[in-house]
């Protein structure tokens, strides 16, 4: 009501009142003041009724005018300006609801307008940004499929050379290194030095030659029994961009390198002595001097032997040279059937229809020539007549035989070389058997094993690829391999405390152990962590390792984690497990659940592993009294309960470490709502925390 | 009644060794230096083994052998291939269209002589 009153239609009318109140007054005022002096000639009555009537009907009139102007203009503006209020701040179609017969001439209509073309603005806009994001998502995607199937490694660092992004290719080269994930020090991992100087020649560049930096190529050194790698590495535009690192594994290729020029100058040098042999003695019996039959049979069995060793060593050169033309670098792998779908998709005139059967087999080969020689090979074919091909890969010893199969007779030796003889339509005008001996082959046509049917058969390098197991990716699908935030974060090693815990980095971890007390020679038989960055969990950063405990696992303790004594007996020990584990947490900041524990366990280990963490550790036990002291209940998976967290692979390291970590990405969440933001606040509050339970437990 | 064996290269210091070589191991041997030669010294003399020479002018020793296996008047005939590149493949080749053996130069002269009696004699 009183909201009413205050509303414009209600002062309206409250200054009806109001004029009402004051005519009203007035007619008093001329009633009471005219009465007493009224001439005798009137009547009194007749007086008051006119008086009275005047009175009604001025109040009438006025009611009427009031009702009118309210039904015409106040309404109706309270109405359009409701109508504008909807419009303006919500973003539904709205229609103004104005009351008919209203004087407000085209207002109405003009702000419907004004309301439905913002409403048009709004949805374009909305549409346009949608379509914005959906682009850069797309975008993104793509991106990020083209990393993950890169074949060449790459990492990104910034400037201080922490890792952004690293790509499947280049976790498959540095397989089992440690110190491998995002926000960890690419020095970690290769030797510094030459990186570093790299860098210097490239800003040198770029300062001096217009911004224009290019790249620079380098060969370093991994820690521990890492390969040796080739590196690329070319800056990143931005002033202090960090740096975009290609790298390969370089020791198989130099050392393959080194082998074959060893051998090749080897078996030159073999070619020698016996030529010098051959040619003396060749000569000395061509010179027609007199000599007894003992003498010269000596030479002619010398003539003989050193033939032959001449023979053998130009063997072993002929193989050398082989293996040097068989691993040519214009020869990739290539699967055999989409070297033939490549030669279809061509769309070549005058092909036989061609279908494929078996298994398709990975080929080593130069595919763009190849494919040309086999489209000129099947154009040969039908135009001799052979309307249909199956084609079939075949595997040998070193060779994928490509065969192409057809009902009717083989190809003659000597139409088949003239087709090969022929220059393709391809490059250079190469010919069939110019492509051929680029793959160190032949071809040649033959009877099939099935009666009636022959095949043309074109043997081709294998690929080492064929014996090798593909191996699971380890990537899930859309991992975290990158983030480009950490680059705008500033190193936070000077001043731990005051770290805000978003920037810091974390490794959660947790052991399963043969017992309770380690003091009393119980030790740890698993342990497993994962990292957490910038409130990611880093699923696939991830470190997971039986350890031999060398000693007898007991029974009541398999119960509990179901790990026995068969299983830990081909695992390392801790001794080499530990500085693995070392490497891995680098200098990031520990958290376990009842971390007191675990950490009592590594220490334990200090002495004789020489491994030492002296990381803060946070522990998700105490960080969860802390936050939620009205319950008692803090295991593990009451907490998980409480934070809607869901529990996998419990008692196993590795499912409990991954459930501590998404337990402790809340609980910082949480923990910034309470206002503790540094590692310095949160190691406090944990300190707070382990007071007040001395405190109670003296009661 | 001696065996008769055709050599046919186009190398005469070859055919002048392996001639001589044959001959003293009790064969009878003729000669042809290209790969049409061969085919007419086939056909007139009806040898048992002939060693064809992979690099021959006019028909080269593949076609050569191919021509005599695709023809079953020539079933018994055996096939020896010469050649002077040692590659896996072309081995293969050679007996893929029908050669019973496959010898690579340089070779030792009495490797020759014994594989020839070995096929001869099998």
């Amino acid at each position: 009501m009183r909201r009413w009153l205050l509303s414009p239609r209600g002062l309206f009318w409250g200054f009806f009142l109001l004029v009402a109140g004051t005519i009203s007054a007035q007619f008093l005022v001329i009633g009471t003041g005219t009465l007493p002096e009224l001439a005798d000639g009137m009547p009194r009555t007749r007086f008051i009724q006119l008086l009275l009537g005047t009175w009604l009907l001025s109040l009438l009139v006025l009611g009427f005018a009031w009702r009118e102007l309210d039904r015409r203009f106040v309404r109706p503006i309270a109405a359009v300006a409701k109508g504008a209020a909807i419009l303006t701040h919500t973003d539904s179609e709205h229609s103004l609801e104005v009351p008919k017969g209203h004087w407000l001439q085209e207002l109405p209509t003009n702000v419907q307008y004004l309301g439905d073309k913002l409403q048009q603005t709004r949805n374009d806009m909305e549409k346009s940004f949608a379509s914005w994001s959906e682009r850069l998502e797309r975008q993104k995607q793509s991106l990020e499929t083209v990393l993950r199937e890169l074949d060449a490694a790459v990492l990104v660092c910034d400037n201080e050379g922490r890792i952004l992004l690293y790509n499947p290719a280049a976790q498959r080269i540095l397989a089992g290194h440690e110190a491998l994930g995002l926000g960890r020090s690419l020095y970690d991992i290769c030797a510094r030095a030459p990186v570093e100087h790299t860098l210097e020649l490239l800003q040198l560049r770029r300062d001096t030659d217009d911004g224009k930096a290019g790249s620079a190529e380098f060969v370093c050194a991994t820690t521990g029994h890492g390969p040796l790698l080739h590196c690329r590495l070319s800056l990143l535009p931005a002033e202090d961009g960090g740096f975009v690192l290609g790298f390969e594994n370089a020791g198989a290729r130099i050392e393959r390198l080194v082998r074959r020029d060893s051998a090749l100058r080897h078996a030159v040098e073999n070619l020698r002595s016996p030529l010098t042999n051959l040619r003396a003695a060749a000569e000395t019996l061509s010179a027609g001097h007199a000599m007894d039959p003992v003498t010269q049979d000596t030479f002619l069995t010398m003539l003989e032997r050193e033939s032959q060793a001449l023979s053998e060593r130009f063997e072993g050169l002929v193989k050398v040279s082989q293996e040097r033309l068989s691993s040519r670098w214009t020869m990739a792998d290539i699967r055999s059937r989409d070297l033939i779908d490549s030669v279809l998709r061509h769309g070549l005139e005058q092909l036989p229809q061609l279908e494929q059967t078996g298994r398709p087999l990975w080929l080593h080969a130069e595919s763009l020539s190849l494919g040309f020689l086999l489209g000129h090979l099947l154009q040969q074919l039908k135009s001799y007549g052979i309307p249909y091909v199956n084609v079939e890969a075949l595997l040998g010893n070193r060779w994928v035989y490509l065969d192409i199969v057809w009902e009717g007779k083989p190809i003659p030796a000597d139409t088949l070389s003239n087709w090969l003889s022929k220059p393709l339509a391809y490059g250079e005008g190469l010919t069939g058997n110019e492509v051929l001996e680029r793959h160190d082959s032949e071809a040649w046509s033959q009877e099939h094993g099935r009666e009636g049917y022959a095949l043309l058969r074109l043997p081709l390098p294998a690929s080492q690829r064929q014996w090798e197991h593909a191996g699971p990716d380890r990537l899930p699908p859309r991992p975290e391999f990158y983030d480009f935030s950490l680059s705008e974060q500033r190193a936070p090693l000077a001043d731990l405390a005051s770290t805000r815990l978003d920037d810091l980095h974390y490794v959660v971890f947790d052991t399963e152990t043969t017992g309770l007390r380690p003091s009393e020679g119980d030790r740890i038989i698993s342990l497993a962590a994962i990292r957490v960055v910038n409130g990611r969990i880093l699923y696939n950063e991830a470190f997971e390792r039986i350890v031999n405990p060398e000693r007898k696992i007991p029974a009541a303790s398999t119960r509990f984690h179901g790990i026995t004594d068969a299983d830990v007996n081909d695992a390392p020990t801790i001794g080499t497990v530990l500085p693995a584990f070392r490497n891995f947490v680098g200098d990031a900041v520990l958290v376990a659940h009842n971390a007191a524990f675990d950490m009592k366990f590594l220490q334990l280990q200090e002495a004789n592993t020489g491994v030492r963490f002296d990381n803060p550790v946070l522990d998700t036990l105490l960080l969860s009294f802390y936050l939620h002291d009205h319950t008692p209940e803090h295991t593990l998976e009451a907490i998980a309960k409480r934070l809607g967290v869901k529990v996998e692979g419990r008692h196993t390291a590795a499912g409990d470490a991954t459930t501590t970590a998404e337990i402790f990405v809340r609980l910082l969440e949480l923990l910034r709502a309470h206002g503790i933001e540094t590692l310095g606040q949160a190691l406090g509050a944990a300190e707070e925390i382990v007071d007040v339970r001395r405190m109670q437990s003296r009661f | 009644m001696s065996k008769r064996i055709l050599i046919a290269d186009d190398e005469p210091n070859i055919v002048l060794s392996l001639e001589f070589l044959l001959q003293n191991a009790g064969y009878e041997v003729a000669t042809a230096t290209d790969g049409e030669a061969a085919l007419t010294a086939i056909a007139d003399q009806r040898p048992d083994l002939v060693l064809l020479d992979v690099m021959m002018p006019r028909k080269d020793g593949y076609e050569v052998c191919q021509i005599l296996r695709s023809d079953e008047a020539y079933r018994d005939l055996k096939i020896v291939m010469l050649t002077a590149k040692g590659r896996d493949v072309e081995q293969e080749k050679g007996l893929s269209l029908g050669a019973d053996d496959y010898i690579t130069k340089p070779f030792a002269t009495q490797d020759v002589v014994q594989r020839v009696r070995h096929l001869l004699e099998a």
